[in-house]
This record gives C-alpha cells, structure tokens and sequence, in this order.
C-alpha cells in the first residue's frame, strides 16, 4: 500500500489501542471541556518557584485555564494561594504580576484583603446594615498550596489526594539539584501563546524520538551516549522521569564544553535529566542550568506556555551569567531548540486542528530505552483514566 | 472566618435573593440567547439622535438583537425604522454608518418613535407604545428639553468594544458605590454634596434615574470650575443626573453637556458600547469648544472616566467569564439615596421577569419560582 483513500485514512492505525492516539483528543470542545472539569479542576498545578516569592508580603499573579489566582507569602512565612476576585462583585484584583503589599485592594469599589484571605475593609460599610453583611463573610477563595523541591503547587480540589502522594517519586531526581545547598531560585521568566491544543507542546517535552527534529540535539545529544544507556521511568498518575542522557555541547559550533564546577548539586555538568508532572509541567536540567514549563490551555487551539530558567541562589555574577548563557543557548525565546518545539506543535495543529489528521502513532517500543514512546503511553493512559474517554476513541460514550 | 474553601464559596451570600446575581447571567450561551429573545427583541431601543439624520432621506445604521439595523428620516419629524436585509440572501443595502437612502424598498419596517430629539425603535409588534414604555423615568430631563427654542445636536460620537458582558458595562452606570474607583469622581463628586441629598428612583420597566448629584470640578488639577453661564437650560453648571434606561441605554447630564450610551451584545463574552456627546445646535464655537472640552474630561475615550469602567467591566469578565466568581453582592440599602444598589437590584428584577429566571439562580429550574416571588424589588 501506498497512498490512501479517505477510507483507509479514516482507518485506526493497526497497533494496539494504547498506541495511538485520535486527532478528536486535539480538537472536540467536548473533549476539552472533560479536560477542564476531569484534568485541571482536580489535578496539583505548579503556580511558581517558592524564589518568586522570597519574602513575607511577596505576591505573585497566575492565570490557571481562566481562574486568575494570587499567590503571597504571609507574614508567618508560609505561602497561601487564592483565588484573585473581589467577593463583592467579581472583578479580578489584583493585575500586577508581582510585588510586595500587606494590602490587596480591588481598584472597583476599594474593598481591601490582607495575606491571609480576610476582608479588612469595606468602604462605607454601614451601606449593608440592613442586610447584616460583615467582613467576615467575605474572606477570599483559598486554593490548597503544597510547596515540593521549591516549586509552589496549587489544587483547585479540596479532596484532591496530598502533594506528596501525587507525585510519588516523579521528582526524586531532582532533590538534589534543587534543594542540596543554598537551593536555586528562578533568573528568568518568558511566557507565549502558541496556535495548538496544549496537550501538542507537552507532548514534545515526553516525546524522545523527536530529538531528530533538533538540530542541537541531533549534534550535542544524540552522538553522546548510546540511546540503551537511556532510561525511561513511568510513575503512577502519569508522571514520567528519564535519565542516562548527556551532551557534548563542544560539538556545535559557538557552544563550549560545560565546566564540572558549575554543575548543579549531585549532577554533572554534561548530564541532562527530565521529568514531566501530569498533566502539565516539565522540570529539566541540564547540568548547570534548569527549566521548567508550565502549560496552560486557554481553549482547544490556544495555550499559554510560561517557561522558567533556574540558578543557584547566591551565585556569583560570573557562574549567573554562565549559567544564564547555558540556559539560553537552548532555552531562551531566541535558544536554538525551544522555538523549534513551537513549530512542531503549530504544525501539529494544523493537522488535527481541523480533522486533517485523524490519528497519532506512539507506538515506538524500545524496552523504556533509547527513543521509547512509554512517556506519552502513560501520559495518554492517565490522560484516559481521568477523562473517562480512551484516547484512541474519545467520542465513545465516557467509560464507567 | 478569613479566606473560604470550595465548599464556601460555592455557598449563595447570606443576603435576600433580590440582593445578589449568579455568575451564571454572565457567561451561560442559553441565557445570553434568552436575552436577545425575550429582552432585546421586545424592549424599545434608542437608535440615534435626530440631528445625526439632519435632512429627508438621511440614516443611520446600528445593531440590535443581531440584526443589522437603520433609522431613517423621512420628513419633518417623522422618523423609521428598518432591519437593513433585503433579498433572499439578506443583503445588506447600506454601505455604511451613515448617509443619504434613496429607497428602503424590500426592508422590513420596524415600529420608531421620538421622544425629545431621540429616536427608538422596537422589533416587538405588540409592544406598548414608546411613552408608556418610558413612563416618567425621564422626567428628571424635563427642564433640559421641553419647551426650548432650540435643538440640541450630537457633536461627538465613539464605538469601543469591550471583552466583557453587556451588563458588566451597564452596572458601571447603575452602580453608584463605584465611584470610589474614579478619582475625579473621588475628588469632584463625593466632597461636593451631602450623601442623603442623592435620590435614587425606581421607575416601572427596570428604568432608573438618579438626581441630586454635585461637582466641584475645581477640586481636580487642571478641571476649571463651571460658570452659570455655561450650563445647559434647566441644570446648574454643578448639576449631575442621568437615567439608565432597561436594558441598555443612558442618558446622562453633567451641568454644560450631555452624554448618550448604549451597550450592545456581541456575544456572551463582547460588548459594543456607543457614546455620543451633545451640546446645542447652532452654539458658537467658543460655547462648542467648551463643551467638547467638558465631555472629553470625564467622558471622551482619553477622558478620565470611561477608560476605568472599561478595566472594571473586563476585570469582573475574567472573574465571572470562565467561573472563577459565582456571585456578585448588590446589597447596599441606604434607603435610595447615597450608594444603594437599589439601581441594581430595579435593573436585575425587570432583567428576572423578563426571562422568567431569578438572576439569583438563573440556571436552577427548582428556583426560579421562589426567586421570582423573593426577587422583585
């Protein structure tokens, strides 16, 4: 067989059902609406690094697939999360991004909160007399926040399972690096909205095979180790780790080897691990610097992606800027590798946006080595379970 | 109690019925669908004012209930309304907001009618007639326009586009506590008269109009105070009053000028808002200049009040638009004077009856009853 006719188009893949996934999974509003309900309402989210919000009175703006949520350290240290809409009538709060106030005043009708959720001014309040409101009835909507290795994560579900018991050991890997010392703390902050389902980007943080696409990666990474010594780690609820990756960055022209003493704790400065938290983080590291995405959808076809550059709190000015340039020879908006993962999703997009592409193969089987598929069969297993659709077929009717 | 959990905030507030909005008013398609057929396509909606048709033959297009719609002058006084679709496949005829028509054959007329210089039209056959309608919510205006020897005319005329719900926009003009967002409202309005003096009424029909309010424009850096000789006939150059008119339209007076609004929905999530400025027809241009100057202070798309209802009908549309704000809170009582919500709470109950759900619980079927008994104002 060669070419197809649109009846052997529209024909699944022949691999099992776990091995490919429908293009209905990128664009039915159905599906996406599940996603919302049965993913983000329920699922931890990372909201920022515990760096961003160093000291008592910090605040920090987030936007989570429409819930705008304001995160602040209080004055007892501990870092509360909450929903960022006045009580009284509905308009978002606070629309800074950042910055330091003891007082969070709505600008509509001047009703004040403090760090800890409690109305503390109401502006005439004898107006409400006759109805008994008090300030004690308005406090804001606070969102569950649980702090692991630095990273400040929130949960809109307030039976959600804890933190801890989410992750499991998804992040183990990255104990050490972030937390042995002085800790890291974020350098850089970009965010961009891309033209795809979000789920097309984190699919490239969960997809090894696609290192071909990477002219780096197809010169630092791919001749650096042998693929078997390449480890991929599934982790219940969908979590994915993988290890026994490194890089020769001399072997692209401009870059340099990466000296051993900037190597962030436990790590070596040529190694290169990552880790992915369902249903929408990517933690990295790259032996002297780390990123991390955070992907929000904003509607079936548009999503937010905010990326994050780590270094070691209390560096030098010089290993700051090494490790800036690190971070940005791959990373940065203008890095050679993260912009190419933008086309790949577009592209993407433009396949399944519209129903062009009717399904995807992740069926690459490579014993959890080498270019192994096994982080995107368990992302879309979990992805599965949690909205009651097969990925493979997710206008059947939900399963039980 | 401090901060709230799910559970809590799910939790109606504990205040009447009548006194808070479910969130679902603004972001539910069946309820924004509803609107249009059982408000929009049944109310009586001003359409332009006559001196923007300044001879026979001239129009002026607008939307309203989704349909694309023109008003035009025929002779003398006498004004009509059309929808601007003609033909099988609904063209429209005129090429733009305004101009001369030479025929209005093939469109379908819609009932018009004019009170003082503003043109209304309704796409509601069996409406009452504009006057009862309007009953006395516009007395207030009586001074301004009846019995005048001269006309007054539209001088300035701007569209914005708002990423917020139509109401959204027009509780910014309902809700009086709101004026401690606007600083040269903070610095003009509220030192220059007693709270009590405000007078807040209820007209039938969901119409309000709200008297007694001051200024003291010196009081704002670079504001001149307003001298007798500037002010229209039958306001004192201090003078603010103005009347929303159910559901979308306002008419508001400060002193020297006067400004007109309307909201129209484009979506559940978009709203065109429409504002013109008048002054008197056939003033110097001395009289026109401050005039201008008095609008564009506080009400052109630079002035230094519009801009700040536009980030506050947006703030409450990222809060309310996805389902982050269940409810909003219209419970102030200040007995119609002051900043009672009582302007609200008249728009949200006419809002109620007209669709037949309690904002309260729009979406709650089991509701619906003991909210329209707890509901009206």
């Amino acid at each position: 067989m060669s070419a197809r006719a649109a009846e052997a188009w529209s024909k699944p893949p022949a691999v099992p059902e776990t091995h490919y996934v429908s293009g209905l999974v990128y664009s039915d509003e159905s599906v996406f609406a599940d996603e919302k309900r049965r993913i983000f309402d329920r699922t931890w989210h990372l909201a920022c690094h515990e760096s961003e919000v160093p000291e008592p009175y910090d605040f920090r703006t987030v936007d989570y697939v429409g819930t705008p949520l304001l995160v602040v350290r209080g004055a007892d240290r501990r870092i509360r999360t909450f929903f960022n809409v006045c009580p009284h009538r509905g308009a978002k709060i606070v629309h800074e991004l950042s910055g330091n106030t003891k007082r969070f005043t709505c600008f509509y009708h001047l009703w004040s909160f403090d760090a800890v959720g409690a109305c503390t001014d109401i502006p005439r309040q004898e107006g409400y007399q006759t109805v008994g409101l008090k300030k004690d009835d308005v406090g804001l909507r606070e969102v569950r926040t649980e702090i692991h290795v630095g990273l400040v994560f929130v949960n809109l579900d307030d039976q959600a399972t804890p933190l801890g018991q989410y992750l499991g050991k998804a992040l183990d890997a990255f104990e050490g690096p972030m937390t042995a010392g002085k800790g890291l703390e974020v350098f850089h902050y970009n965010r961009a909205i891309i033209q795809s389902n979000w789920k097309a980007w984190q699919e490239t943080n969960l997809d090894v095979y696609h290192e071909f696409m990477h002219v780096l990666l197809r010169r630092t990474q791919m001749t650096a180790a042998p693929l078997e010594d390449r480890k991929v780690t599934v982790h219940p609820n969908g979590h994915t780790s993988i290890a026994g990756l490194r890089a020769k960055y001399e072997y692209y022209k401009g870059m340099q080897s990466r000296d051993d003493r900037l190597a962030l704790p436990t790590l070596r400065a040529d190694d290169f691990i990552f880790g992915t938290v369902f249903p929408h983080v990517a933690v990295l590291a790259r032996g002297t610097t780390m990123r991390i995405d955070v992907v929000t959808p904003l509607d079936a076809h548009r999503t937010l992606i905010e990326w994050r550059g780590l270094g070691v709190r209390g560096d030098s000015a010089e290993d700051r800027q090494a490790r800036v340039r690190h971070h940005n020879q791959y990373w940065g908006p203008f890095g050679r590798n993260v912009p190419e993962d933008a086309y790949a999703a577009e592209a993407a997009e433009m396949g399944f946006g519209r129903g062009a592409a009717r399904f995807q193969v992740i069926a690459r089987d490579e014993g959890g080595s080498g270019q192994d598929d096994g982080m995107l069969r368990a992302f879309y297993g979990e992805w599965s379970r949690r909205t009651g659709r097969p990925a493979a077929n997710p206008s059947n009717a939900p399963m039980a | 109690m401090t901060a709230r959990n799910a559970q809590a905030w799910a939790n109606p507030p504990r205040v009447p019925p009548s006194h808070f909005v479910s969130g679902w008013v603004y972001r539910d398609p069946a309820i924004y669908d509803a609107e249009q057929a059982k408000i929009f396509r049944r109310v009586w909606r001003f359409a332009a004012h006559e001196s923007e048709m300044p001879e026979a033959g001239a129009y002026r297009t607008f939307v309203h209930a989704c349909e694309p719609m023109m008003v035009v002058r025929e002779t003398g006084d006498r004004f009509a309304g059309f929808i601007d679709r003609a033909g099988p496949a609904g063209a429209r005829l005129l090429p733009g907001p305004a101009g001369q028509c030479r025929s209005t054959r093939g469109l379908r007329p819609c009932r018009t009618a004019a009170k003082w210089g503003f043109v209304f039209v309704t796409l509601d056959p069996e409406a009452p007639d504009l006057d009862s309608y309007l009953g006395d919510a516009l007395d207030i205006f009586r001074d301004v326009f009846e019995g005048r020897e001269f006309s007054y005319e539209v001088f300035h005329f701007h569209q914005a586009i708002v990423e917020a719900n139509w109401k959204a926009w027009q509780e910014t003009i309902l809700d009086l506590y709101h004026e401690f967002m606007h600083v040269v409202l903070r610095r003009t309005q509220m030192p220059a008269t007693a709270m009590t003096a405000r007078s807040l009424r209820q007209h039938r029909n969901g119409h309000v109009s709200i008297g007694g309010l001051r200024a003291l424009y010196g009081n704002y850096q670079a504001y001149r105070v307003r001298s007798e000789g500037e002010a229209l006939p039958g306001l004192t150059p201090d003078d603010a009053r103005f009347t929303p008119l159910f559901p979308d339209t306002t008419i508001i007076a400060r002193g020297t000028v006067l400004r007109v609004d309307t909201v129209t929905p484009l979506g559940p999530h978009r709203t065109l808002v429409e504002s013109r400025g008048l002054g008197i027809k056939g003033e110097s241009p001395a009289d026109r200049r401050m005039r201008i100057r008095h609008h564009n202070d506080y009400w052109g798309p630079l002035g230094r009040n519009v801009p700040e209802d536009a980030y506050a009908a947006e703030a409450c549309e990222r809060a309310f638009g996805r389902g982050a704000a269940l409810f909003q809170t219209i419970a102030r009582d200040e007995d119609g004077r002051g900043q009672d919500d009582c302007g609200l709470r008249a728009f949200y109950a006419e809002w109620s009856r007209r669709l037949g759900r309690p904002a309260c619980a729009p979406t709650n079927a089991d509701a619906i009853s003991r909210g329209e008994q707890e509901g009206k104002p």
